[in-house]
């Protein structure tokens, strides 16, 4: 069964992954680009997942958008790096009060 | 006593909306850091006549100054600091000192900390990393010593981290050593080539692929322990630069250039140890500088001259630096306030200026 690892293991077992998988720069660059673009579009990153036996097969990383910045969710969409991306309506209907989006990242 | 808090952000806000003046009272240090950008050592006497800094901040507060951050050289070394401190704590401001934590024993020093509001401790790494980079066997120990005498003497703590190319995969235990002890902040500062660091550590560079894996590893840590401790990392992704417009105060985002908002456009205003004012960054080029500590003028005159006289090239230092971020496609993490700094050189100092006549 996948293995989602553990918030205390996680940094180091990132870092050591980091160090030691020799990803090409423009693989580094794209990661980079699209956390940044997540912080920039108003995104709230709410966790972080690892998953994979060895781990890095994926990333989650799990954000709330407020309803009134949901259009931020196309300008996260021309980035190659996540491969998938779920959205769910959060609060009570009619009208959300949040989105809760989760993005993948694989083979880190 | 200690005060009760449910978040970091909370326990934070106080520092992290206030307008600073960051005073480096003297070069004076019991250490001399391999990285220290201020060129600070043992046997540099001297120090920023208290009265005068007094009389300044005192100034300050008036035009919107609310918050100082005493660094160095190590401030518990500079003997009016209790006295600068409680007067600035009577004129409502907010006492932040950065220290190597290691001179906390004295009975001085703990009066001192009691009028600290949050107490930032140098650390470099493992005690090993952090000796050697110190220069100075038993740093490690003497500093853990002086965390423990923090938390029984002030309501917040943290620590700050330069970070070397070779050095950025300890991020994970600074951030279990911090948490460990309690702390609320870990602040990592990229080495810049400034001061002794310049000299020392000159063909230390930072690779494209480096700064990624700290970028990469500093989000996932900030925001899988945001709970419980504020991290920052004075790197910038280019696309974030380019896209707001407030870094080069564009025309639809500009503020009013009026001494009334001084204070709103320079939240960080820096008393170097020359006692010069000057905005930005400590080490800015002195094109820039305000006024002084020792000068006979108020604050008040100094801040007017300095928007008539300078603020074109402020704007002009800005655009500059963010046109370069533009061009160099090659750099995506930037250290925005260093690449300030240096394009303040580059362009505004005497030297460069008289360059351009000749030409």
């Amino acid at each position: 069964m996948e293995k989602k690892l553990q918030h205390d293991e996680m940094g180091k077992t990132l870092i050591h992954q980091l160090s030691k998988c020799n990803l090409p720069k423009t693989r580094l660059s794209s990661i980079s680009k699209s956390i940044a673009a997540l912080h920039r579009t108003g995104f709230q990153v709410i966790d972080w997942s690892i998953f994979g036996k060895p781990a890095f097969e994926r990333f989650v990383i799990d954000t709330q958008l407020p309803f009134d910045k949901v259009s931020s969710i196309q300008d996260l969409f021309v980035h190659d790096t996540f491969k998938e991306i779920f959205i769910f309506k959060k609060g009570l209907p009619p009208m959300p009060n949040f989105y809760n989006v989760k993005f993948t990242i694989e083979n880190v | 006593m200690k005060n009760s808090f449910t978040t970091t952000s909370d326990t934070l806000a106080p520092a992290r909306v206030s307008k600073v003046i960051q005073i480096h009272p003297s070069l004076q240090c019991n250490l001399t850091c391999r990285h220290c950008y201020s060129s600070s050592a043992p046997g540099l006497k001297g120090g920023l006549e208290v009265s005068r800094l007094k009389k300044v901040i005192e100034e300050l507060a008036a035009i919107g100054y609310n918050a100082i951050s005493l660094s160095g050289g190590e401030p518990f070394l500079y003997g009016p600091l209790e006295e600068l401190l409680v007067h600035s704590h009577s004129l409502g401001f907010f006492n932040s000192i950065t220290t190597n934590a290691m001179l906390l024993g004295s009975e001085r020093a703990k009066q001192v900390l009691k009028q600290a509001d949050l107490i930032a401790i140098s650390i470099d790494g493992q005690e090993d990393q952090h000796d050697k980079v110190r220069n100075f066997n038993g740093a490690f120990k003497k500093m853990e010593e002086g965390v423990q005498i923090v938390k029984d003497h002030v309501a917040y703590f943290g620590f700050i981290h330069t970070l070397f190319p070779d050095n950025w995969e300890i991020m994970d235990w600074l951030v279990h050593f911090a948490l460990r002890h309690e702390a609320k902040l870990l602040h990592f500062h990229p080495l810049e080539m400034a001061g002794r660091a310049a000299i020392k550590l000159n063909s230390v560079k930072f690779d494209p692929e480096s700064l990624h894996k700290i970028y990469i590893a500093f989000h996932f840590l900030k925001d899988i322990y945001k709970e419980q401790l504020f991290m920052q990392l004075d790197l910038l992704h280019r696309d974030h630069i380019i896209e707001n417009p407030n870094f080069v105060f564009h025309q639809d985002n500009a503020p009013e250039f009026t001494a009334a908002n001084f204070s709103n456009i320079f939240k960080e205003l820096i008393i170097d140890e020359e006692g010069d004012i000057i905005p930005i960054s400590h080490g800015c080029s002195k094109h820039f500088k305000i006024g002084n500590i020792y000068r006979n003028v108020s604050c008040a005159d100094m801040v007017e001259k300095f928007m008539q006289e300078k603020m074109e090239d402020i704007v002009s230092l800005y655009q500059t630096t963010h046109d370069s971020i533009i061009e160099d496609q090659e750099s995506e993490l930037i250290n925005w306030s260093e690449l300030v700094l240096h394009f303040s050189h580059e362009l505004f100092d005497v030297r460069s200026i008289s360059q351009l006549v000749v030409v």
